[in-house]
């Protein structure tokens, strides 16, 4: 009897957890379409090459960390100088390295250490010097030494007290930006009547690009299993998701990989949390508590355009780790910040944001053990309707398809990112395996990571091994 | 219960499995179009490329040109709008890389497509963006024929249009700049860009009621209005500059502490001055700078004074930079003592900084 109570009670949760997902998906799918239609029809408002050629625009630093670069960093370095904007300083942190990361930027942009004038406006580890180059051709450039800090947001940190501009961008060294990335993240910036204090845009899969010299040269499809789970990851996060939430100004994450954020109330905010895993969300969630705290309308924007491209973990264990170190970045932020649930003063961020962060980010991996566990039990002590539980899990993944075609429907009728007919066939099998094979592994990783921040494991810089790209060999 | 149990089992999953399968169907006929219309587009494209870059470069004479476009018009699928896109969008681009004559020439081709008409009929449907193409194609050629066509729309509902024609307009009318005073609506900066991309690219004749615009009642107006102060090289009486330091806009106090400089109002220092006390840390580090650019023997007295007050960090730097400005000598032999000012001072006489 108590068991069927139990049972009862549990089934009545999950009807209404999943009825309400549904609906939550569904209005994001029109919020989507609508500022996507928005973003389109604003084409001819303002064409970039006139913000490319303007002595009005606002200034942007654009904060980039190394460690351990030593490889790649001068060609991703160039790659980041030459990006198009009139007025713009590339700062590289360089985060102790134990390569030879520093001395190669040294000898190869003809650097010099200076007397910098550094404010800690953001408490960070020492800094042990800033260097600029004796060449005008890379007289953008501001390299910053300082000890390792164990976190990307000590050294994103240390660059952004570096920083001279209002604007900064902050990527990875080993990003790929568009040559229009600036322009397009810092239009919103001059455009909106309300106080913009981030913008993001669309990351994609460089796995198998072929880049030379820093420089993308051509976009491939990713060939293996991994990178083509994640490009649909990203796919329908980016385009369904985060454009969904900017209509309506709920945007809690802007990428690591590549956000552009108002310097003045970042530093307010108090810069990235070093301590954080999910130093992106914890920033945004942040800055937003003070736009409230003091009153000040703002806004956060996102681009339904793919600017920057990254490589994505392509194995089994590193893609674990770092999906580990997202979901404790999750919980991380979600547990400091708890005193905003449902505070009235925090507006939509108290009672729609971080409540949908903890019942359909956070709780979905748990709800699923538990429903595996459930439904196991079920089976073996419980007289179970196979024919509904066939059609209703049926249908659960139905729902999910059609919400993953979604996406990648807009991204081919928007962008035609995809080469071909194969490629988009690809995908599609990728997504409808994707529940069986993809799916249990991140769940896994979800919860380790949950189980980590209980445990209050130790943490480090999410360095991620990488296989390179595709390089085009000089003739 | 059983009727749930119905309702997914024969109206829910039917349904989702046909959204799912028509999904399908659309991305991938959506993609076979493409493929088939992207060989033509391409080549169309390449022979609307060749045959504009000729027809530009060879020498102008209406007859021929004329005959020749009407030729060239049955080799392509002018009827499709795509078609006739492409082709203005490579008119536009020949324009914008192209000066003079043969830059001129570029409207008796826009006209004789007949492309002209195609821009109005865009102007004629309902939906704003559609308008704002029209708009875009008449600016970005500098049509000057198109005035009439964008001026009904300087006062449309929609803000974004109103913006667009009132921009459109600067680039294309042949009268003075004067009717921008009556601008209703805020300027964000990325219009101001806009605006002053177009002074820069036409050199229009200097509005002769912009001294009435620092006197509008539209922030934004009054901005505008110093800014072309600015670019005219027009000097802002010292009445208007105190006038406008006692505006409630921060933003307008901001422009006129920029135009002090730009125009090197000599006689702006002592309001700079006692304004200083008054501002924000933004407008602060503004004065600093422009008492930098003007300033003398009593703002040299003043920074210093400020060094020695202010413990916003900010303001000191900016502080010494402006000293440095004045006498590069300053703060060196007047703050030996001072290890922070020394490491600032150090910063701003640095070569490569």
């Amino acid at each position: 009897m108590i068991l069927k109570n139990i049972l009862h009670y549990y089934e009545m949760f999950i009807a209404f957890f999943s009825i309400s997902y549904i609906i939550f998906y569904m209005i994001l799918a029109f919020l989507s379409y609508y500022a996507i239609k928005k973003h389109i029809n604003a084409r001819y408002f303002m064409h970039d090459e006139i913000l490319a050629k303007s002595n009005y625009v606002v200034g942007v630093s654009v904060v980039a960390p190394a460690f351990n670069e030593g490889a790649n960093v001068v060609f991703n370095v160039k790659s980041l100088l030459s990006l198009t904007y009139p007025k713009f300083e590339v700062v590289i942190v360089n985060d102790g390295s134990t390569d030879d990361t520093l001395e190669k930027l040294i000898r190869e942009f003809e650097m010099v250490k200076v007397d910098f004038f550094y404010q800690e406006k953001i408490p960070t580890r020492q800094v042990r010097g800033h260097y600029k180059s004796t060449n005008p051709v890379y007289s953008k450039l501001l390299v910053v030494d300082k000890e390792n800090g164990k976190s990307k947001a000590d050294a994103s940190n240390a660059g952004i007290n570096s920083s001279k501009y209002p604007l900064f961008l902050c990527t990875d060294v080993d990003c790929i930006l568009k040559s229009d990335t600036i322009i397009k993240l810092a239009k919103p910036f001059m455009e909106s009547k309300k106080r913009v204090i981030a913008t993001g845009a669309g990351i994609r899969i460089s796995n198998s690009c072929e880049v030379k010299d820093g420089f993308l040269v051509k976009v491939h499809f990713p060939s293996g299993w991994y990178p083509r789970f994640q490009e649909l990851e990203y796919v329908r996060a980016f385009l369904f998701g985060r454009m969904a939430w900017s209509q309506i100004n709920g945007l809690l994450l802007v990428s690591g990989g590549l956000g552009m954020f108002d310097k003045e109330i970042a530093v307010a905010a108090g810069g990235y949390w070093h301590k954080s895993l999910g130093e992106d969300m914890e920033l945004i969630t942040r800055m937003r508590k003070y736009m409230y705290d003091n009153k000040l309308p703002f806004a956060i924007k996102y681009i339904p355009e793919s600017l920057c491209w990254t490589e994505v973990p392509a194995t089994n264990e590193v893609l674990i780790r770092q999906r580990v170190r997202w979901a404790r970045g999750l919980i991380q932020t979600l547990n400091l910040h708890k005193n905003m649930f449902f505070n009235k003063k925090y507006g939509k961020t108290a009672f729609l944001i971080l409540p949908y962060f903890f019942a359909f980010e956070f709780m979905v991996p748990i709800l699923e053990l538990i429903g595996v566990i459930i439904i196991i039990l079920c089976f073996l002590f419980v007289d179970v309707n196979y024919e509904f539980f066939f059609y209703l899990t049926f249908l659960v993944y139905m729902f999910y398809l059609t919400i993953t075609i979604i996406s990648i429907v807009l991204d081919e009728i928007l962008y035609k990112n995809y080469a071909n007919v194969k490629e988009l066939l690809i995908l599609l099998v990728m997504a409808i395996i994707e529940p069986f094979v993809y799916h249990p592994v991140n769940v896994y990783a979800s919860l380790k990571g949950y189980w980590h921040f209980f445990r209050q494991k130790e943490q480090a810089w999410g360095n991620m091994q990488r296989q390179g790209f595709n390089t085009v060999k000089k003739k | 219960m059983e009727v749930f149990v119905d309702i997914v089992i024969h109206i829910l999953v039917p349904f989702m499995v046909l959204l799912f399968f028509t999904l399908v169907a659309i991305l991938v006929i959506n993609r076979m179009i493409f493929e088939v219309y992207k060989f033509r587009i391409k080549s169309v494209k390449a022979k609307i490329d060749a045959f504009l870059t000729a027809l530009v470069f060879s020498e102008f004479d209406e007859e021929k040109f004329s005959k020749k476009i009407k030729k060239f018009k049955r080799k392509i699928p002018f009827e499709k709008s795509w078609c006739k896109e492409i082709i203005l969008n490579e008119i536009i681009n020949l324009k914008q890389n192209l000066k003079g004559e043969t830059a001129r020439h570029l409207h008796f081709i826009y006209e004789e497509f007949g492309l002209f008409e195609f821009s109005v009929r865009l102007l004629k449907k309902p939906q704003w963006y559609v308008k704002s193409v029209g708009i875009y194609h008449f600016k970005a050629l500098e049509y000057t024929k198109g005035e009439n066509f964008v001026a009904p729309y300087l006062h449309h509902k929609n803000a974004t249009l109103s913006t667009n024609a009132h921009i459109a307009l600067i680039a294309l009318t042949s009268d003075k700049l004067n009717f921008l005073i009556d601008y209703p609506e805020d300027l964000s900066l990325t219009s101001e860009i806009k605006i002053m991309d177009i002074l820069h690219s036409r050199k229009p004749p200097m509005p002769t009621n912009l001294k009435e615009w620092i006197h509008s009642p539209n922030p934004s107006i009054v901005k505008l209005g110093v800014k072309f102060m600015v670019y005219y090289n027009f000097s802002i009486p010292k009445e208007d500059v105190i006038r406008l330091f006692n505006s409630e806009s921060e933003i307008i106090r901001s422009e006129v502490i920029v135009a002090t400089r730009n125009l090197y109002i000599e006689d702006a220092e002592e309001i700079l001055i006692n304004q200083f006390s008054l501002e924000e840390k933004k407008n602060k580090v503004e004065i600093l700078a422009s008492l930098g650019a003007i300033g003398a023997q009593i703002s040299e007295e003043f920074l210093s004074k400020v060094l020695i007050e202010t413990e916003d960090v900010d303001i000191k730097l900016a502080t010494v930079y402006s000293l440095n400005a004045i006498n590069e000598n300053y703060s060196e032999s007047s703050f030996t003592d001072n290890q922070e000012v020394m490491s600032m001072a150090k910063h701003v006489k640095d070569p490569y900084i």
